[in-house]
């Protein structure tokens, strides 16, 4: 088990969060610019979803062969 | 890194969390849904209407002549609130109440601010919209289903937490993203509930907080009644009840006055949870984004009409009034209500698919699970 797995595990969540929370907050406190920044940081993690959603294990390295 | 007696721990607290408050977090997910897009909706059925255009009309009636109106239509009835829209700048809402603490409106109704027509009243306690809101505000129980459902928010956080907490192991082994397909269709969905869960988290702990937070607005407001408000209005404590209103529109043009570049959001009549028996209270919304929320209430003397005191809301109210913004997910654009309904569809499936791998793997332990996990890692 090597000490990198955690940063590999938890880079992407992390990233996620602090968009989503960068986005909820800023179109509180700013109206046009803050709310475009909204649209794109909130919707980055149904965008996330919507990307590996499909069936995208030929491109996975722990894909099985017989996929 | 967690030790196995650990994951099971959080595992048992994120399944039991998740089963107890399924039924209903998948309850509020579905009536949520609609209430996402009320304003549009009931604009789109005839529910809400919009101020006519009158070009060149420039002319605003007093408030008082506007609330004389309501009172006329329902004498048997108080006045409780007026407000103001500031999607509807030509619009003056007026409610109505049997007595200034019922709990339900008896009239709510759209006056144009120019003329002081009746525009609009709003019907009551009826219709799609209507069901979805009580189901998804107090399931027609009032205030103890109310705090039934904030507890089931609450639920809901720490199984968002505890989930979190299990994600990583899980997914030692995995990158970020991995749906397994056709394998089998436990994997796949056991996937695609850590992705889509992972993925919405902060949004989900985001509204589910601000809900929980929503629930408790009674409460809040009762505290602030208490000790604020008590404190401000205490030599009023032994009067008797006002017998003559003065006048609701001077009362309004002394908020403003009180606090400059600010507008008026809503007005509380005397005796309401939002003011006292013997005092308008004028909450003023200000001009940036966030100061429009974070009201200012201001106290009118209701028999005199003379300012008495004005200060800003304790930390507890300001909470509340930003937890409204995001649990409803209104302060952005249609954009930004179109990403909340879809994130709300996302979090349907996670709780779907936490009860489907519920009964598929009950009486599997989370060891055999994880060991399984490890398996095949090492197989690679």
């Amino acid at each position: 088990m090597s000490s990198k797995a955690p940063v590999r595990v938890w880079t992407a969540p992390i990233v996620l969060g602090v968009l989503t929370a960068v986005g909820l907050i800023s179109a509180l406190v700013s109206d046009s610019a803050g709310d475009v920044l909204a649209w794109l940081t909130v919707g980055a993690p149904v965008a996330v979803v919507l990307w590996y959603l499909p069936r995208r294990q030929r491109l996975s390295p722990t894909s099985h062969p017989t996929d | 890194m967690l030790s196995s007696s650990a994951i099971r721990g959080w595992y048992w607290v994120h399944k039991w969390t998740s089963l107890v408050s399924t039924l209903f977090l998948l309850m509020l997910c579905i009536t949520g849904l609609p209430l996402i897009f009320y304003h549009e909706i009931d604009h789109a059925t005839g529910y809400s209407v919009e101020p006519p255009e009158l070009p060149g009309v420039t002319s605003k009636v007093s408030l008082d002549e506007i609330v004389s109106s309501a009172r006329a239509k329902r004498p048997q009835d108080v006045v409780t609130f007026v407000s103001r829209d500031p999607d509807e700048p030509e619009a003056w809402f007026v409610s109505m109440a049997e007595t200034p603490q019922s709990p339900d409106s008896s009239a709510f109704y759209m006056f144009d601010a120019r003329t002081g027509d009746l525009l609009h009243e709003y019907p009551l306690n009826q219709g799609f919209m209507n069901f979805m809101f009580r189901l998804h505000y107090d399931m027609f129980t009032g205030l103890p289903g109310t705090l039934f459902l904030g507890f089931m928010g609450l639920l809901l956080a720490a199984s968002l937490v505890s989930g979190t907490v299990v994600y990583g192991p899980f997914m030692r082994k995995l990158p970020f993203g991995t749906v397994r397909h056709g394998r089998s269709s436990r994997l796949k969905w056991l996937d695609l509930h850590n992705l889509l869960g992972i993925a919405t988290l902060i949004w989900l702990l985001t509204v589910g907080v601000t809900g929980v937070i929503n629930t408790l607005a009674i409460p809040i407001l009762g505290v602030w009644q208490q000790t604020e408000m008590s404190e401000m209005t205490a030599k009023y404590k032994n009067e008797p009840a006002v017998q003559h209103l003065s006048s609701p529109d001077d009362a309004v043009k002394k908020a403003l006055a009180t606090v400059p570049g600010t507008e008026l959001s809503f007005m509380a009549f005397p005796g309401t949870s939002f003011s006292s028996p013997h005092h308008y209270v004028a909450f003023m919304a200000g001009a940036t984004p966030l100061t429009s929320k974070l009201l200012t209430p201001v106290l009118i003397d209701a028999s005199t009409g003379e300012f008495i005191d004005s200060r800003s809301l304790p930390w507890y109210v300001k909470a509340l009034l930003v937890s409204q913004p995001l649990h409803f997910g209104d302060y952005g654009g249609m954009m930004l209500k179109i990403l909340w309904a879809l994130l709300d569809v996302l979090a349907i499936v996670v709780l779907g698919s936490g009860v489907y791998l519920w009964i598929k793997k009950r009486n599997v332990p989370i060891e055999a699970r994880l060991g399984a996990l490890v398996a095949e890692g090492a197989a690679q």
